[in-house]
């Protein structure tokens, strides 16, 4: 189904997920309709001989840091190595604002998860959202996680996620969010994902915003980063004829 | 002597309604009855809302459109409300200890276009 917000098209629907099987695929591919399909795993349960990346469009590792150093993530870039899938990435999630700022000033991470759980251990910060939008860092929301949340906790999520999500739209970060489902049951359609979204925020175009395009974007910049053409700001990446164009000049 | 004579109101003074067909997959194939799934809608939307979030949004389950074999259901309610309602949805996550998953199959403005679009053509 095709929805139009603006007159935008929004048809690029996306999930993350923890688990894969053929009945959550069936469901996942024709009921709802989803385009782009990723999956999560932790970086210390990561076995790379187990995994079935069949039917899989990109693949993350979920990264829990809190020393100052990035040992972890330093070491999950290489394991990603392993793996045979064209778009991959390194997912954080850390409670120190030192780490997460520091991980996404140097641009070793692809996307932060749960902001809000790590705001409750300092406030609101502009600044690190927008050096994830200068650096090209989304922000990921793990609906599985708050579902699990006592009902204080959810009222603290939620309202850490407004101002992130106010923050976000202005800075133009891109913002996702997953199911992070373990079973079948505990998946959920992409275009009521996005409802979660509108709860937080209250803007309906931005939800399905982010739950349409801005997966399509995410997927395209992570088989970038494979293909090691990685963009910082200021820096283009130049193709064949330009180079040969660059240095006769010279 | 006095006749009661019951008015409908005019249609612009009525409340605009939109027809939400939902689906709910079972962890066993368990049939269930209409009350409860009424009766977990209402607990779920309260917690989200209160009182006032069902009574501002006229949620309304339709008992007669209740399709025991395609595990389908329908529900009205106003078209402000529609996205509040896909969230209230995805927060049930078990009836009676069972695994549960609903969903929104679509939304439409009439019965005759939901059954047409949603429920007819629906795999079972």
């Amino acid at each position: 189904m095709d929805i139009w917000v603006s007159g935008v098209i929004m048809r690029w629907y996306g999930d993350i997920v923890r688990f894969l099987d053929d009945k959550g695929k069936e469901l996942l591919r024709k009921n709802f309709n989803v385009k782009y399909l990723g999956l999560v795993v932790d970086h210390e349960n990561f076995n790379d001989k187990e995994l079935d990346t069949s039917g899989l469009d990109f693949f993350l590792l979920y990264v829990e840091e809190d020393s100052k150093s990035l040992s972890k993530i330093k070491k999950s870039r290489k394991l990603l190595d392993k793996i045979n899938v064209d778009a991959k990435g390194i997912v954080l999630f850390s409670q120190k604002y030192e780490v997460l700022r520091n991980a996404v000033d140097k641009h070793l991470v692809d996307a932060i998860i749960d902001l809000p759980l790590s705001f409750e251990m300092f406030n609101v910060d502009e600044i690190l959202i927008k050096r994830a939008s200068e650096n090209n860092v989304s922000l990921i929301f793990n609906f599985r996680n708050f579902i699990s949340l006592s009902k204080p906790l959810k009222v603290r999520y939620m309202r850490n996620m407004r101002k992130i999500l106010q923050i976000a739209c202005k800075k133009d970060v891109k913002v996702l969010v997953g199911s992070f489902a373990e079973n079948f049951y505990e998946l959920r359609k992409p275009r009521d994902l996005s409802s979660f979204l509108y709860v937080a925020y209250r803007n309906l175009g931005f939800s399905l915003k982010a739950s349409s395009d801005n997966y399509k974007w995410f997927y395209e910049f992570l088989r970038k980063m494979n293909m090691r053409e990685r963009i910082y700001p200021g820096y283009y990446v130049l193709n064949g004829e330009e180079h040969a164009q660059a240095n006769s000049k010279r | 002597m006095f006749l009661m004579v019951r008015n409908m109101l005019k249609p612009t003074l009525r409340d605009k309604k939109r027809y939400v067909v939902i689906r709910y997959l079972c962890e066993q194939d368990v049939e269930w009855d209409i009350n409860t799934l009424i009766s977990i809608l209402w607990k779920e939307s309260y917690n989200y809302g209160g009182y006032s979030f069902i009574a501002n949004s006229n949620l309304n389950v339709l008992k007669d459109l209740y399709f025991k074999d395609k595990n389908i259901f329908v529900v009205n309610i106003k078209p402000e409300y529609v996205e509040d309602l896909r969230f209230v949805l995805m927060n049930i996550t078990s009836i009676r200890d069972k695994k549960v998953l609903m969903y929104v199959i679509g939304v439409s403005g009439t019965i005759k276009s939901a059954k047409k679009k949603y429920i007819e053509g629906s795999e079972d």
